[in-house]
């Protein structure tokens, strides 16, 4: 029965603390916006086509 | 040759060759007939099976050479291999299932290495092809996630080339021979190349960007090979390592936290993989024969449960569209087998008794009280907690169970694909029900009785335990339709700017060289062609006064002399660099 209560304690310490690593101590600094590295990438890829210079193949990329 | 040396990793490989060589019409019957080719390689293979090749006069390649970690290791790829050839036979396309093929055969091929140089040949084979596993969904995100993940095992690649460059040097090929010690560079090389592909802190963020960004199938694979092998080499290199005990504590509960912020469900059993990598990473850590069987044995269990658990993932991907939990729910009625065998395997990897986890974590346990380690213990405990929050009852009651008011559109899964799931979870429950089938196949057979009433109370306490935060914290633990930032932040943002800046600024540099040096010449060839132009633009009357003519300055003379002195020391110089 000690044992049970023992690790019935770790558990739910544990999970409580877990919980409020993640979703309080962490949720700040580490959950960000979904498009967080998508929008900067993105961008770059814009950019990057500007600078691009592309022209249309006349046979439609086809070789 | 024996029918006991048959490769599987090689015969897996050859069969990928043929499968991209044929058209796509004899893709289906190939791959399984790969993967079942491979398995009866194995089943007739023994502990004296050997295939060598004679590179040089000096050096002769052990392409097979097992042992018992090995075996155990080759035993769970090949039979998985099966199962996931079952699961992705209506998902590929011939270029795909040829690539992986070529991936699944070089991770045998890993597994099965004798010598130092095998070893790292099929190690890179396995990065690009997996690489190409993630390439192959062929959308940008997709590319951009499969370019990070070849740079950031390209590095581990490399610093496990340089390392076992010098423990070839110092010791041979033999991995028989390998002694790796703590003071040696070899040692830290080592482990920084193979830390890479096991996701050891800092080197976690890349599972979590890279595997949900391949195919479905693909997302299967890659979660059953890389990081198992990586856990293989560990074994092979570090065994005994107590500093990773600590370290395989850490990840266990970092990932756990990482996972209970995730609402993709993809990104949320990446970092479960790394988290059970944690434990096994843990008991090897410990050393001892247990330690050894513990982290081989859960690597075995882990690769049926998350296998399962990936497979499930992608067939509701399949089914609704999304794996995003906020956009699911109430998937239990509408995908029933689906539904119960993630509810098995989810039960399976939190430990729950009578399923395969339960067997494995006993041994993890086991080994960590032995060896009387009590707070990394206490922590693998808390991160298998962990696991129960976010696998067997965050996703359970959000996307399957739970009240839900959306009304998500079902495709119905292939039977293919359920056929995988159900056999996946069967052999989850056999192994829950019969440990010893396992505990027979590891390396040192130990045995341990997971079925005593203290021990299965002291789970039954910490799954207790465990539940009665999550109902209480219900409303925060809801997911958020947000992504969370790992240490890949640091190569997706300050690297990049670091780099880009980096580039701007040698650009700088080189351009005004070009414009200043080019101008430079120039100005200095037009002067000494012309030597009126040092002097005609002169402020100085007195210096523009000077001239070739005038022969009180012979200014013409002194700047010949110059031009000459010059012309000589060029000649000199030219005829020292070619003497």
């Amino acid at each position: 029965m000690n044992e049970f209560i023992y690790y019935f304690c770790i558990s739910f310490v544990g999970a409580m603390m877990l919980i409020f690593l993640a979703k309080v101590v962490m949720n700040k600094p580490i959950r960000k916006d979904k498009d967080y590295y998508e929008a900067g990438e993105r961008e770059e890829e814009m950019r990057m086509l500007r600078n691009a210079n592309l022209k249309k193949s006349k046979n439609g990329g086809r070789k | 040759m024996s029918v006991h040396n048959l490769h599987p990793g090689l015969i897996m490989m050859a069969f990928g060759f043929v499968i991209l060589a044929l058209p796509e019409k004899f893709r289906k019957g190939l791959m399984i007939t790969a993967s079942v080719c491979s398995a009866a390689a194995f089943w007739m293979m023994d502990n004296s099976s050997v295939l060598l090749y004679h590179l040089t006069d000096n050096i002769t390649l052990k392409l097979i050479d097992p042992d018992g970690v090995s075996m155990v290791f080759l035993m769970v790829f090949t039979t998985i291999a099966v199962i996931n050839s079952i699961y992705s036979i209506d998902l590929h396309n011939k270029w795909e299932a040829g690539v992986t093929c070529l991936y699944v055969g070089s991770n045998m091929g890993i597994v099965l290495a004798g010598d130092l140089i095998s070893f790292i040949v099929f190690w890179e084979i396995s990065a690009f092809a997996s690489t190409y596993i993630i390439y192959a969904r062929h959308c940008r995100k997709s590319s951009r996630a499969a370019f990070r993940y070849i740079m950031v095992h390209a590095f581990g690649g490399n610093m496990l080339l340089a390392g076992i460059i010098l423990q070839i040097f110092h010791s041979g090929i033999d991995l028989d021979k390998l002694v790796l010690n703590m003071n040696s560079p070899e040692f830290w090389l080592i482990l920084i190349g193979v830390g890479v592909n096991a996701a050891i802190p800092p080197f976690t963020g890349w599972i979590a960007d890279a595997y949900p960004e391949a195919t479905t199938a693909g997302t299967v694979y890659l979660g059953s090979y890389t990081t198992k092998a990586a856990i293989y080499a560990l074994i092979t290199f570090f065994a005994g390592t107590h500093m990773l005990i600590y370290v395989g504590a850490f990840m266990a509960i970092f990932a756990a936290c990482m996972a209970l912020l995730e609402n993709d469900i993809r990104r949320l059993l990446s970092y479960h993989i790394v988290s059970q990598l944690g434990m096994m990473v843990a008991s090897l850590g410990v050393g001892s024969e247990i330690g050894i069987d513990g982290a081989s044995a859960h690597a075995v269990t882990n690769i049926f449960f998350k296998g399962v658990l990936l497979m499930c993932a992608g067939s509701i991907l399949r089914a609704t569209g999304t794996c995003k939990i906020t956009e699911l729910g109430g998937l239990g009625k509408k995908m029933p087998i689906t539904a119960i065998c993630f509810l098995v395997s989810s039960m399976a990897i939190a430990g729950f008794p009578f399923l395969s986890g339960f067997a494995s974590k006993a041994l993890i346990m086991e080994s960590l009280h032995e060896y009387g380690e009590g707070l990394p213990a206490i922590m693998i405990t808390v991160a298998g907690v962990g696991t129960l929050l976010s696998i067997t009852l965050k996703i359970n009651y959000f996307v399957f169970f739970g009240k839900c008011s959306r009304d998500v559109k079902v495709q119905n899964a292939t039977n293919s694909m359920t056929l995988a799931v159900v056999l996946g979870t069967i052999v989850s429950i056999i192994i829950g029900f019969k440990p010893e089938l396992l505990y027979e196949q590891l390396t040192f057979r130990t045995m341990v009785d997971p079925f005593t009433l203290p021990h299965i109370m002291e789970y039954v306490a910490i799954i207790i335990g465990g539940a009665i935060p999550f109902f209480i914290t219900l409303r925060i633990m809801k997911p958020h339709d947000e992504i969370s930032v790992d240490f890949d932040w640091f190569y997706r943002r300050p690297l990049v700017k670091l780099v880009h800046g980096i580039s701007v600024a040698l650009y700088r540099v080189f351009d005004w060289f070009d414009r200043n040096v080019l101008f430079g010449v120039r100005h200095v060839g037009t002067r000494l062609g012309n030597p009126y132009l040092w002097t005609k633009n002169s402020g100085s009357l007195r210096i523009r006064s000077m001239s070739l003519e005038n022969e009180d300055h012979l200014i013409g003379d002194v700047i010949q002399a110059i031009v000459a002195v010059f012309a000589i020391m060029l000649i000199a110089a030219v005829w020292v660099m070619h003497g």
